[in-house]
């Protein structure tokens, strides 16, 4: 299991960002399909929060790929270790909408929380993440 | 000659040879695994990275080898280095699995086997979803393939003589944009490869030219020189602007956290970067002036980039009329000692800090942070080191038997594991009792608490020699180290004892430095003191023993004697004429 967050470097406006991730969620979902990989993907303005899920050497070239990436940037491992039980075994990605005014908010603080290195910000991402996949199951169908 | 089978290899049928990934067991994957073994060819199945996912029992009877059990965490590289495949086949199928996975150049080539004189050939393939596949065959009657340059085996570049090649082509060629090189060496590599083993270092090194590849543009050629070594060869016509633009993009991707066999790990690169016509015309000036811009990057500060310009090599000019003119000046007598009292807070001479200067024959005396550093690097340190030692115990002897000589001692000193016998022996010529010595270390020595700098320490202890520890306060040592080697002396740094005015934050830390090391036994020295307020300042806040401008600058040691005349020492003062040791007290 991989949780790690980053910078998005995409620029232009809002409409432009939601396009790029569009991109990014509709290549993943593909490509992490293939690898066995399952996860959740937190998307916030000007940061990602990723969840990763899978056999360790297809996490770690997804990883890598990942790091190749010049949309991202400042990239942090939040956690990397093996897991007993995959907690998204269902669906390959879904993320948070920033026009989602509930959790849009509480996901910018934790985000920044994390990025800004406070301690236990980290837990809290990774319990967004596993609440966001029992409240949007219907992802997994997309 | 058909080799041994390894006992542990799988049988064929419907287990397959071997799988790194752990498949997700859905049934038409394993059919298809099964079709795939049934085959009877040699195919390795593999992912971006070189990861086996996949491989058919029949490569271990075509390439001939013992694999082991482990074989599904290595990679195709390391599974070829196990056979007994020539190193002139590895490289081939290297490049041929490289050229490949860029789309460009050949893709199959002839392998041999040593011991074996049929070749055969191996066609790599990519088979879309990042799965590649080398398929191994005997090979045909028809024409060889066309020879490959060598590449390197781990990172699948260009190695070195095809960069040089290259670049001296397009020297040549005079392009009118000019000819842009970047020379380039990993930071903190070493650290990896000793921690985590070569394995992981190779991966590391296979994912940084991966880096490079994709910080590059098509046409740029990526090279590895060896170890963490690596060169880039930007397309012609390349601007100053692109070429910063690249060369942050790499500084960028490389710095970026790899993940590798469970492990996060991270490096960085210092790049040089290098222009013809305007930095060199030739070979051999571009490329040492990218080195030349590649060292300054690294004194920097690590992690950056650096071009040529002319002061560099001026500086490295310097640089080496001063290492010519320092290794003449040992055997030319140069270094002389000063010494410098340290005094209790009652006013009592306590003893002196030995103190080298190096007297230059036109640049006159030179202070020792000008020319250890350079000593240090080349490999001067030792020898100086022992000279400072016995001089300083010889002169020693002429003291007073209650007066201590300190002498300092660099990091990489201790890091040998001579050191212990370097003091032995300039206490044994001197015939100075070790009780009389002690050595001043930094608190960078102690950081790693390295097994040789550990030991040395006890060693010195048990000849009676004191230790102490020098400049606290500016580097690393924490409280907490303090009590994990038994020091005899701390020095607190002149940032933290001599300053002026009342700031409480210091003198918070002073006073709790000084009731930690006296409640542990050691002594606590203020460093640079140099007024009488700074001293009484000091003495309140628990310092029991000064150093400093105040109390004396370092002098030669023709005026010992006078200086000694204007202190009281503690106890009576009594001049041992003899000139040994052996005082009676």
């Amino acid at each position: 299991m991989l949780t790690y967050c980053s910078r998005n470097h995409v620029g232009g406006g809002e409409a432009a960002i939601a396009r790029e991730v569009e991109q990014i969620l509709a290549v993943s979902r593909r490509k992490n399909k293939e690898n066995g990989i399952t996860g959740a993907l937190l998307w916030n303005a000007g940061s990602f929060a990723q969840m990763l899920e899978g056999p360790r050497t297809a996490l770690e070239s997804t990883f890598e790929s990942i790091q190749c990436d010049p949309r991202h940037g400042d990239v942090m491992i939040l956690h990397a270790g093996p897991l007993a039980q995959r907690s998204f075994p269902e669906w390959s990605m879904g993320f948070v909408d920033t026009k989602d005014t509930i959790r849009a908010p509480a996901a910018q603080a934790a985000l920044e929380a994390v990025l800004a290195g406070e301690p236990g910000a980290g837990g809290q991402i990774v319990a967004m993440l596993k609440q966001l996949v029992i409240e949007e199951g219907e992802w997994a169908t997309m | 000659m058909q080799p041994d089978l390894d006992v542990n290899a799988p049988d064929s049928g419907l287990a397959p040879g071997g799988s790194a990934v752990q498949l997700t067991g859905n049934i038409p994957q394993l059919a298809l695994l099964a079709a795939l073994q049934s085959s009877g060819k040699a195919i390795i199945l593999f992912d971006a990275d070189l990861r086996i996912i996949h491989f058919t029992n029949e490569v271990y009877n075509l390439l001939g080898t013992a694999l082991e059990a482990d074989l599904p965490a290595s990679s195709v590289m390391a599974l070829l280095q196990k056979t007994q495949l020539d190193s002139a086949s590895l490289a081939a199928a290297h490049q041929a699995l490289a050229n490949m996975m860029q789309g460009r150049g050949p893709t199959s080539c002839q392998l041999s086997r040593s011991g074996s004189n049929t070749p055969f050939q191996i066609t790599a393939r990519d088979l879309g979803n990042s799965i590649y596949a080398a398929f191994f065959e005997p090979s045909s009657a028809g024409p060889a393939a066309a020879p490959l340059e060598e590449a390197d085996h781990i990172t699948g570049l260009a190695m070195r003589r095809q960069f040089e090649r290259q670049l001296q082509d397009r020297l040549r060629e005079c392009h009118p944009a000019g000819v842009a090189v970047m020379l380039m060496d990993l930071d903190r590599f070493k650290q990896v490869n000793d921690t985590y083993g070569h394995q992981i270092g190779d991966v590391l090194l296979h994912r940084v030219g991966e880096r490079l590849r994709k910080a590059t543009r098509q046409g740029d050629l990526v090279a590895r020189f060896g170890g963490d070594e690596f060169a880039v060869l930007l397309s012609p016509a390349c601007s100053r602007e692109e070429a910063t633009a690249i060369t942050e993009r790499m500084i960028d991707l490389i710095h970026r956290t790899y993940l590798i066999d469970g492990h996060a790990l991270n490096v960085g690169v210092s790049v040089g970067l290098a222009f013809a016509p305007e930095h060199g015309t030739d070979l051999a000036t571009l490329l040492r002036n990218a080195d030349l811009a590649m060292y300054e990057s690294k004194r920097q500060g690590h992690s950056r980039a650096c071009c040529f310009e002319s002061t560099l090599l001026n500086n490295a000019l310097t640089r080496s009329t001063n290492e010519r003119d320092l290794r003449r000046a040992l055997p030319r007598r140069q270094f002389e000692l000063y010494y410098q009292p340290q005094v209790t807070v009652d006013g009592a001479l306590c003893g002196f800090e030995a103190l080298i200067r190096w007297r230059h024959p036109e640049r006159g005396l030179i202070p020792p942070a000008e020319f250890l550093p350079v000593a240090e690097e080349i490999g001067l340190m030792d020898q100086i080191g022992a000279w400072v030692l016995q001089t300083a115990c010889k002169e020693a002897t002429k003291w007073p038997a209650d007066l201590l000589l300190a002498v300092n001692a660099a990091p990489s000193q201790l890091e040998k594991s001579g050191f212990a016998d370097c003091v032995r022996n300039a206490l044994k010529i001197s015939g100075l009792p070790g009780s009389r010595l002690e050595i001043e270390i930094t608190e960078g020595a102690i950081l790693n608490q390295s097994p040789v700098v550990m030991s040395t320490l006890q060693e010195l202890h048990e000849l009676g020699v004191k230790i102490a520890i020098d400049d606290f306060g500016t580097g690393y040592a924490s409280l907490s180290q303090l009590s994990q080697f038994p020091f005899d002396k701390i020095k607190l740094d002149r940032s933290l004892a001599g300053f002026d005015g009342n700031n409480l934050k210091k003198r918070a830390i002073v006073r709790a430095v000084t009731s930690l090391g006296h409640s542990l036994g050691m002594t606590v020295l203020g460093e640079g003191v140099e007024t009488a307020e700074q001293m009484e300042r000091l003495k309140t806040d628990g310092c029991s023993t000064l150093q400093g401008y105040y109390l004396g600058r370092p002098s030669p040691a023709s005026q010992i004697e006078g200086i000694r005349a204007q202190w009281a020492t503690p106890g009576e003062p009594d001049i041992d004429t003899e000139g040994n040791g052996n005082h009676n007290e």
